[in-house]
């Protein structure tokens, strides 16, 4: 063959494919078997959060199909629903490309949104007050069953009108946390003794099978202080001493986990770790010092105030500092910079060779336990509730109950829509949207389908091939709907594929029994012990503010936590002075005009309270 | 028989004579300018983010105008000008050691005999490009932490204090680091250029050298390097005008707030002041971009004179 | 040419002097180190993915063999995605595709910018230009929408399927050909088109095929064009797309209260899975390169 020969069959095999792939990939993809008309046909545009690993797409999900089998609204119409799920870690690339060229869908999840007013004054959503009221009875009760749903979901004008721009998540009571502090309880039995009488701790697993059961004797120190029993008494009635209450309780537990490294020839680690700049950006520890974040937070009174340069913060640096001089404390903390807030130092800890740590679900109980003859054998981890302060600072940093922490929220995300569905059938749409707020509907949205469903509902065989055939839950003994165990034990994402999680609706906690051991159980409610009031970044106060104020606070909060972050750790770890270099930090956290953002998170503070 | 056209090389002329001439030269342009105008040009309208206070809603034409705002907001920055100081150094080192590296490794290359080792080698010198930079990062904090391997062998090789050593903040350590951490990436990817070039040298000059009694490494210099000289400047001039806008991402994985003073650079600080906080400030990390083209700019033009007048090849 | 200078190079092996041979120590040794120190991220890589995902959270260091036994869980766990088959097939399109395009128009380009024309200079300058400067993705994204791209394949395998180096590599490749070459195929009677594919091409196929192999390494790898042009429409997504998708739905795994550690591995696995038809790929572009001769260069 000459060169020119193979150039020609290389142009022709290069338009050949070119070709080829027009009308190969020009077909597939747009195949939708769509029955509905495109009256009650809605493309709804989800952030995030479901798996590929059971079905391609959302629509293919059992609870969404099992409630469109039905017409909806007043004309009892079909719906159909087209989810559009943006790959995974380019949800914002494909939010902005989606916003800025305005090819709109019917519906978008409102998670990374402008608040939705402003969103609703641009033009990019649709005011949904009428809809609600017409079509949404379920919603609308719901929404004025309490004040925090109300504050959360609905905005009241000066009129006292109220207006809905968008449809909510609505959780009937508090989510347990994913992360929280946890320490090795089977150290302080091991290795720790009756801080009263010096005997020995027992206890131990009371089911070789299940990581959760444990029982032991542990009582710790301020049980036998009167005083601060009374105290603790006063915060938490229901207080036996077989928890760490106090910061002095966490002290004693440092100094056993101290012991048990050196017994074990442990070396180079610690007892207790920190998230690297020094602080949480959240509150946490520092908020139980009084006060409350180093950043912007409001406190009992509604008012807001800049943490950083507050006594409490100054309270709590000096505790960190004393844990960091004693040997407690990591001495690399400010090292671990890659490492996630509640991973600090991941592998030391899986390893068992940490006393306190914050950490994740996955690492309560014994689940740590390798199994290897290494320093995890026999561990069980439990969870601990934030320390009340009774050993740092000025009184009134002493005694107070931490109200800046990681907390749930009873209203989450919600969803917008926008002008593009304005001419189709709302009314049918709404109706349907609705179902979801009422127990019912509630149910099949948070749970998925009980037996009696799954039995009705032969066509879809979802349930039957992950081994649900007697439906996702029951209701139990003690009048809870309890998930089986099939969704208790599952490792991946069935929880989520089996319910339609991603619809506004009511999502069922308190009523829902998810199954756990009692002590497990326990260690989760701890992490939630004291409800969040004061944090408010990212909750509803922050999501109504306007463009340009946001701008404004975000600009100066990312300042001051630049400096924090850079000088904060010095502190700790002694490099910088209580007196002379703390009088600068004020100083200079003061140039950053927190004035200012004080004064406008002030106003949404006021007028739109979270809680 | 045929005319002298630009197939041959030719005197300056009109664009009449030009066009009849070559006119077939002129048709093989349109492709690629097509291409820079559709997809290159007609996006720039995107720059003008820098002198707003853009937001997505708004959109490009619609939001607010404010000049040089966010440039001023970028300079004035307290930590602005160390950002910028460490940039030009790492900048510095990528262009010097960074740069020849891979030219050092291709040369090397064309010494070894055997087809068989070099090949191996060759290809297994490429794999770090295909690990992904997260992994790639993960790796290097890992051996460089406190008792991590590497760490203990300068512990006992030279003596070194055993420590994390990306939170040492003394100066030339961590710029050190981080140029040998991209060294290690890139040098086998990059050498492929210059392998590539080598080989294209023509072996009958070899063998006249050779024949006239030079050495192997007189032949190196005084054959294989003239002659990959133009394509050495050529990468020279772009690596120049680059390396103070690409390749800062992997900072933003290896830095700490204690090292700043040494690791902090105009993207990544640019990035904190940008996505930082609660919001996104696209503007401003646009005014950064625009400022670093800029400069980037600056750079390129000057280093293309600079190769113009030192090796007499450049590129425009 | 090549292979003509490697039969000379092996007939000068018997004329080595001892100072050669210390030299060959040197350089073999030199090279064999960073050879050795580059496979070690990706043995790495590899053995973790073999190894058991709980013991492997607790290791810290070099994973020079399985850590806790060797498992295969996480292949396992990725090849159980349905896209993963399409995924493999889109990404042999689109690479293919987009290589011969971009080689076509690099090579086009960069003939055009050796001759000698009035367009050489601000074609080039104009080329540099967009190497520094960008417009950003949003804007990129409404022209390509304009042209009615967004959806569709194209969007994947025109934008980036050239760029200003390739032209400019690819010029360089051709300024180095001796000008006689040129007069010749003139003498002859060739007009540039003929010129370009027939007589000069062939000799820059060595910088040619670094471009092929560049630009399919590049497409091989690319997930974000796909993630902003065809993100609703799986059956188009290629390999690193939806690999992408199964690495970050399992990168919270530790969340649950009941972790499946097997999921750590995805992330090894993953990357082994994407390179692994790279590496099979591998010797044969070096062979191209090697000989640098159009018969590679046509059927590549």
């Amino acid at each position: 063959m000459s060169i020119r020969t193979k150039w020609i069959a290389l142009m022709a095999a290069v338009v050949l494919l070119l070709v080829g792939m027009q009308v190969y990939y020009g077909n597939i993809g747009n195949t939708s078997s769509q029955s509905a008309s495109p009256e009650t046909t809605f493309d709804w545009w989800i952030y995030s959060g479901t798996s590929s690993e059971y079905y391609d797409n959302y629509a293919q999900n059992p609870a969404i199909q099992y409630t469109l089998r039905k017409g909806w609204g007043p004309e009892e119409k079909t719906i159909a629903l087209n989810f559009l799920q943006p790959p995974p870690g380019s949800e914002d690339n494909n939010y902005t490309t989606m916003i800025a060229s305005g090819d709109l869908p019917d519906i978008i999840d409102a998670v990374i949104s402008e608040a939705p007013r402003n969103m609703v004054e641009k033009g990019y959503a649709i005011e949904l007050t009428d809809l609600v009221n017409e079509y949404m009875p379920n919603y609308k009760a719901l929404v004025h069953s309490s004040t925090e749903y109300l504050y959360n979901c609905v905005s009241i004008d000066e009129d006292g009108n109220e207006h809905y721009y968008q449809l909510n998540q609505v959780l009937d009571g508090y989510d347990t946390l994913f992360q929280g502090y946890q320490y090795r309880r089977d150290w302080i039995v091991k290795y720790g003794t009756n801080p009263e009488t010096g005997a020995a701790f027992t206890g131990g697993y009371t089911d070789p099978v299940d990581v959760d059961a444990w029982e032991d004797d542990v009582l710790f120190p301020s049980w036998y202080d009167e005083e601060k029993k009374a105290k603790a008494l006063e915060i938490d009635p229901a207080w036996d001493g077989t928890e760490p209450f106090f910061v002095s309780d966490w002290e004693w537990m440092f100094e056993i986990f101290i012991k048990a490294q050196a017994e074990l020839g442990i070396e180079g680690k610690y007892a207790v770790s920190l998230y690297y700049p020094g602080y949480t950006w959240s509150g946490g520890l520092l908020s139980c010092f009084g006060g409350g974040v180093n950043v912007f937070y409001q406190d009992a009174d509604n008012k807001v105030h800049f943490g950083g340069n507050e006594t409490p913060f100054k309270t709590y640096l000096e505790c960190m500092h004393n844990w960091y001089v004693k040997g407690w404390l990591d001495h690399d903390f400010n090292q671990r910079t890659s490492d996630a807030f509640y991973q600090i130092d991941s592998t030391s800890v899986r390893q068992g060779l940490i006393g306190m740590w914050n950490g994740g679900q996955s690492e309560l109980g014994g689940r740590l336990d390798m199994h290897d003859g290494g320093y995890t054998e026999g561990i069980y981890v439990a969870g601990a509730s934030y320390p009340i302060n009774d050993s740092y600072g000025p009184e009134d940093c002493r005694f107070v109950v931490p109200d800046c922490v990681m907390g749930s929220s009873l209203v989450k995300g919600g969803i917008l829509i926008t002008p593009t569905a304005k001419d189709k059938d709302l009314a049918a749409l709404c109706s349907y949207l609705d179902y979801f707020y009422s127990e019912e509907g509630a149910l099949i949205k948070t749970l998925g389908l009980n037996a009696e469903q799954v039995a009705e509902f032969k066509e879809n065989t979802f349930y039957a091939d992950h081994g649900l055939a007697d439906g996702a839950y029951f209701l139990n003994d003690e009048g809870k709907y309890e998930k089986v165990d099939t969704l208790v034990n599952d490792s991946g994402q069935l929880n989520t594929a089996v319910g339609f999680n991603k619809c506004p609706g009511l999502v069922l906690v308190d009523k829902v029994d998810l199954g756990y051991a009692p002590s497990y159980s326990a260690s989760l409610a701890r992490w939630t012990k004291y409800p969040n009031t004061g944090f408010f970044q990212g909750s509803r106060t922050t999501g109504e503010m306007s463009q340009a104020d946001a701008k404004i606070c975000d600009d100066i909060h990312s300042k001051t936590l630049e400096y924090m972050g850079k000088n904060c750790a010095n502190f700790i770890t002694g490099k910088s002075n209580f007196d002379k270099d703390w009088t600068k930090w004020c100083t200079v956290l003061n140039k950053y005009k927190i004035d200012q953002a004080i004064g406008i998170y002030q106003y949404y503070v006021d007028h739109y309270p979270f809680r | 028989m045929a005319k002298k056209n630009a197939l041959t090389g030719s005197a300056r002329r009109s664009w009449k004579t030009e066009l009849k001439r070559d006119w077939v030269v002129y048709l093989l342009f349109i492709p690629i300018i097509l291409y820079e105008l559709v997809l290159h040009y007609l996006p720039m309208f995107g720059i003008v983010m820098a002198f707003e206070d853009y937001n997505v809603v708004d959109g490009y034409f619609h939001s607010p105008w404010v000049g040089m705002k966010h440039f001023i907001d970028l300079f004035s920055g307290e930590d602005f000008l160390q950002a910028l100081r460490n940039t030009v150094v790492i900048g510095l080192f990528k262009c010097t050691i960074g740069f020849v590296a891979p030219i050092i490794f291709a040369l090397i290359l064309s010494l070894i005999n055997s087809k068989k080792f070099k090949r191996t080698a060759q290809t297994m010198s490429y794999m770090p490009n295909f690990v992904a930079a997260v992994i790639v990062c993960s790796l290097f904090t890992q051996f460089l932490a406190k008792d991590g391997p590497l760490t203990l062998l300068l512990t006992k090789v030279f003596g070194a204090e055993n420590q994390n050593w990306f939170a040492n903040d003394k100066p030339p350590v961590f710029w050190i680091i981080y140029t040998l951490m991209g060294i290690w990436q890139g040098v086998g990817w990059g050498s492929i250029m210059y392998v590539a070039a080598i080989s294209q040298v023509s072996g009958d000059l070899h063998e006249a050298a050779a024949i006239d009694g030079a050495t192997r490494m007189q032949r190196l210099f005084r054959i294989t390097l003239p002659n990959i000289l133009p394509m050495i400047m050529m990468m020279f001039v772009i690596g120049i005008g680059t390396a103070f806008v690409a390749g800062y991402d992997n900072i933003l994985l290896l830095y700490m707030p204690s090292t700043y003073n040494v690791s902090d650079t105009v993207y990544t600080y640019t990035y904190r002041q940008a996505f930082g906080g609660g919001t996104s400030n696209y503007s401003l990390s646009a005014a950064s971009g625009l400022f670093q083209s800029v400069v980037g700019t600056v750079l390129l033009v000057s280093s293309n004179a600079l190769s113009r007048k030192v090796s007499g090849s450049s590129l425009f | 040419m090549a292979r003509k200078k490697q039969e000379w190079e092996n007939n000068m092996v018997e004329t080595k002097t001892v100072g050669d041979r210390v030299i060959d120590v040197i350089l073999y040794l030199i090279v064999a180190l960073v050879a050795f120190c580059s496979v070690i991220p990706m043995w790495h890589v590899l053995m973790s993915s073999f190894s058991d995902g709980k013991s492997l959270l607790a290791h810290v260091g070099l994973v020079l063999w399985p850590v806790g036994g060797f498992t295969l869980e996480g292949y396992q766990m990725i090849f159980q995605n349905a896209s993963i088959v399409s995924g493999y097939i889109n990404t042999i399109v689109y690479t293919v595709a987009f290589t011969m395009i971009g080689f076509l128009l690099s090579a086009v380009t960069g003939y055009a910018l050796s001759r000698d024309t009035k367009l050489k200079k601000p074609v080039t300058m104009a080329l540099m230009f967009t190497m520094l400067f960008g417009g950003g993705m949003v804007p990129t994204y409404m022209v390509i929408r304009s042209l009615g791209w967004v959806g569709t394949v194209w969007a994947l395998v025109i934008p980036g399927c050239t760029n200003s180096m390739y032209c400019i590599m690819m010029m360089n490749a051709f300024n180095s050909i001796p000008k006689e070459m040129y007069e010749a195929s003139h003498i002859d009677g060739a007009g540039h088109i003929s010129t370009l594919f027939e007589i000069t091409l062939p000799q820059a196929m060595n910088m040619g095929s670094v471009i092929i192999l560049n630009l399919s390494i590049g497409q091989w790898n690319s997930w974000l064009q796909a993630s902003i042009y065809v993100p609703n429409k799986k059956a188009l997504w290629p390999l690193q797309l939806v690999i992408r998708q199964i690495t970050s739905e399992n990168a919270n795994f530790l969340n649950s209260s009941n972790p499946n550690y097997s999921r750590y591995l995805i992330q090894f696995a993953v990357i082994i899975a994407a390179i692994a038809p790279i590496i099979i790929a591998f010797p044969f572009f070096q062979d191209k390169m090697e000989k640098g001769v159009i018969q590679g260069g046509v059927k590549g």
